[in-house]
């Protein structure tokens, strides 16, 4: 009878203990979802914060709507340019700070700087950077030869995007630096006197040997990283808004217009409802292929 | 102490924690103002009347000043609503739409008692109609605003131009003040999706003889009018302004005047405020003229305001409002900008023209001071209009601009974009009702 008590007093301790836990996992994560979802459903203004329940109508509307559809390419556009080229670049900085040098230390250290500034600092230097009439970025081109006139970069609808591009893929490929270093130190280095001894060329051990052994590293960083990306409103709110001509106007930046500038909450839910479910699809996928591989 | 004992007896210590904190002495009320009336100044002037309110009307209410740009203050303010918490006062939002928004669902305090407590007489008539929607004064305007040219005198006269009166005057005084090689322009004329950008269209839409409205509010903004204001309009833009413009806002239009990059701009009197701390040498070499014409002259018309949420602190924040319209509280408000508002209290206006940058300017400051008959509030497009509670849809959505846009950046044939915008309006407005 005691030691029934007992067993009973633990399973109820356990369950106390797993509380605060639990009521923070439904207060942050599943309330918020769960309320994202529900509103969804909903004609909501925002200054009411009331209105009729319309079923699917938001989602009606947001599939036949041109806007959407603009939005949710410029959105892979951009998840998948910056995820594309912060793993590339990422990858050949870490390579190059793998190697022994003078300096080393401080240049890894240097490294991260992008990623520690705040992205409003960010944000104005890459302007500054921009400016049409006094940017370096337009001084060099003009210099070099290259362009004749200055170009306004982002406020052309052609170079808008592949700019803001750039600042995204300055700003986190730090991120892709630290996790590939941390993974190429751990690489048996029998492996390569091996290769070398077998007249393998630098490329070749990198194709053969390194690229193998840090693949696991660049797939997790790539997934996270796209979530991260997709889901990215500051880099490119602060630099365009959205424009010119909608020509940057991603996902996150059409539900903040939608819900905040035309009041219309339910449809940003809506559009929030849908980022969410890709991302959880593009996460399945990435889960499915990489336990069918392990 | 086994593992048990120690987290009952860590949570019933907690507990008793909880319950048994001694009782504190009642803190000081703390009200927030929220406003886009933010130079350096005039945050520094804020704060030092949030101070004095505190010190000598009541001390047990603290005023924190919440400060935003101008293309997000009705974002944040509807955020702030849909949470729930409101700032308590609003100041100088300028966006009698918005506020009409606001009225429809009971969201704020009437603030005709406060005009007559303070005294209706010493207010421009006209300043409070702006702000009366469905028979409730919705806000106190404490001043009233409207955008002009700024040009360079010694620009001009090197070029042998004289200060334009007309588009065909203005077009030519830019071709010949536009360097691009030297990265000096003629003009500005914004194209970013910004609220600038929609007032600047506004005025030489109306400047043509269209509207976007008529009297019953019903669209008519597809004219032929409204095609040669944006023919002009793109034509400015993009020949004769900086190459930037795209992504132009009021702070991107004031800074390429004061910086020297453009021989003019569009503007309001706050460009004086801005050349005194950033290039004083240009200010005697700077005047302004009304914004040059095509069949009239038109310019838009806008009050800064006061207005009240309705929040458990109304009674206080009623009581700084009243302490704010105070005359030397008016005059402080005003001097980190003087020149950008005309003062709508006739008790304000003495003190005020006696400032020194008022008396040492007389060519910035008429254009600027002098109130104009053909100004006109975006709400109210002529006299014989009702209050527009369509319009602030069409400035939320952007349309106007995307318009712009779609003709300065993305060259699209004008009556395209104009016969586009012209269904998106009518799109926009067809189920709003009074």
């Amino acid at each position: 009878m005691t030691a029934a008590l007992g067993r009973l007093r633990d399973r109820h301790l356990g369950a106390i203990l797993l509380l605060p836990s639990a009521v923070l996992f439904l207060g942050l994560l599943a309330f918020p979802l769960g309320y994202g979802i529900y509103t969804s459903f909903f004609e909501l203004h925002l200054l009411e914060r009331t209105g009729p329940f319309v079923g699917l109508r938001n989602y009606v509307w947001l599939l036949t709507n041109g806007e959407f559809w603009s939005a949710l390419w410029l959105s892979v556009v951009w998840a998948g340019g910056t995820v594309g080229l912060q793993i590339a670049l990422g990858t050949a900085v870490a390579l190059l700070l793998h190697q022994r040098f003078a300096g080393r230390t401080l240049a890894r250290g240097l490294v991260l700087f992008p990623y520690m500034m705040p992205i409003v600092a960010v944000v104005l230097v890459w302007m500054l950077l921009y400016n049409a009439l006094y940017g370096v970025v337009n001084y060099l081109l003009l210099k070099a030869g290259l362009v004749s006139q200055p170009i306004a970069w982002l406020s052309q609808p052609g170079s808008a995007l592949w700019s803001v591009i750039l600042v995204g893929v300055w700003k986190y490929f730090p991120f892709v630096v630290v996790v590939v270093l941390a993974r190429l130190q751990v690489i048996p280095q029998e492996l390569y006197e091996v290769a070398r001894i077998d007249g393998a060329g630098a490329w070749a051990r990198f194709v053969e040997i390194t690229l193998p052994q840090i693949k696991d590293v660049l797939l997790v960083v790539a997934l996270l990283r796209t979530i991260w990306m997709f889901n990215n409103f500051e880099v490119v709110f602060l630099l365009t808004g959205g424009g010119p001509l909608r020509g940057t106007m991603t996902l996150p930046i059409l539900v903040y217009e939608q819900a905040f500038a035309l009041y219309e909450v339910g449809k940003g839910s809506a559009i929030a409802v849908v980022m969410f479910v890709l991302l959880v699809g593009v996460m399945t996928l990435y889960f499915r292929l990489f336990s069918s591989e392990q | 102490m086994n593992r048990r004992a120690f987290v009952v007896s860590a949570s019933l210590a907690a507990a008793g924690a909880a319950l048994g904190r001694p009782g504190r002495a009642q803190a000081a009320k703390t009200l927030r103002l929220f406003t886009p009336e933010a130079d350096p100044a005039q945050i520094k002037m804020w704060n030092a009347i949030f101070e004095d309110y505190t010190a000598k009307q009541n001390k047990d209410v603290v005023i924190k000043g919440e400060f935003a740009k101008w293309d997000d203050i009705t974002k944040k303010l509807a955020a702030d609503i849909a949470a729930g918490k409101p700032p308590e006062i609003v100041a100088g939002s300028s966006k009698p739409d918005f506020v009409a928004l606001e009225v429809k669902r009971g969201l704020i305090v009437d603030l005709a008692p406060v005009v007559d407590a303070l005294g209706r007489s010493d207010f421009n008539a006209a300043a409070l109609k702006i702000w009366q929607y469905r028979g409730v004064q919705m806000a106190i305007p404490y001043g009233s605003q409207w955008p002009v040219l700024w040009y360079r005198k010694d620009l001009f006269a090197a070029k042998g131009l004289k200060p334009p009166v007309t588009w065909d005057d203005y077009r030519a005084a830019a071709e010949k003040l536009t360097d691009s090689s030297k990265g000096t322009y003629g003009a500005v004329f914004s194209a970013g999706r910004t609220w600038n950008t929609h007032l600047m269209a506004l005025i030489h839409i109306w400047s043509a003889g269209a509207m976007l409205f008529d009297e019953k509010l019903n669209v008519v903004f597809d004219s032929p009018e409204t095609r040669r204001a944006l023919t002009y309009y793109a034509e400015m833009a993009t020949r004769f302004s900086p190459p930037d413009v795209g992504q132009y806002g009021f702070r991107e239009a004031s800074a390429a005047f004061t910086s020297g990059k453009s021989a003019t701009t569009f503007y309001w009197g706050r460009v004086l405020a801005h050349l005194y701390a950033q290039a004083p040498q240009l200010v005697p070499e700077s005047a302004t003229i009304h914004i040059p014409r095509d069949k009239q002259f038109r310019t838009t018309l806008h009050f800064d305001e006061f207005y009240v949420h309705k929040t458990p602190s109304t009674t206080e924040a009623l009581d700084v409002v009243k302490f704010m319209l105070q005359p030397e509280q008016v005059v402080r408000l005003l001097t980190p900008v003087v020149g950008h508002v005309v003062p709508t209290q006739k008790s304000v206006e003495p003190v005020y023209s006696r400032h020194e940058w008022i008396k040492n300017n007389p060519d910035i400051v008429k254009t600027l001071l002098t109130p104009t008959d053909y100004a006109v509030a975006p709400t109210l497009e002529s006299p014989k209009h009702p209050f527009n509670y369509k319009y602030e849809v069409v400035e939320a959505r952007n349309i106007l601009t995307d318009c712009v846009q779609k003709i300065v950046l993305g060259k699209e044939p004008v009556a395209k974009a104009v016969e586009w915008a012209h269904k998106q309006m009518v799109e926009a407005t067809k189920d709003i009702k009074d």
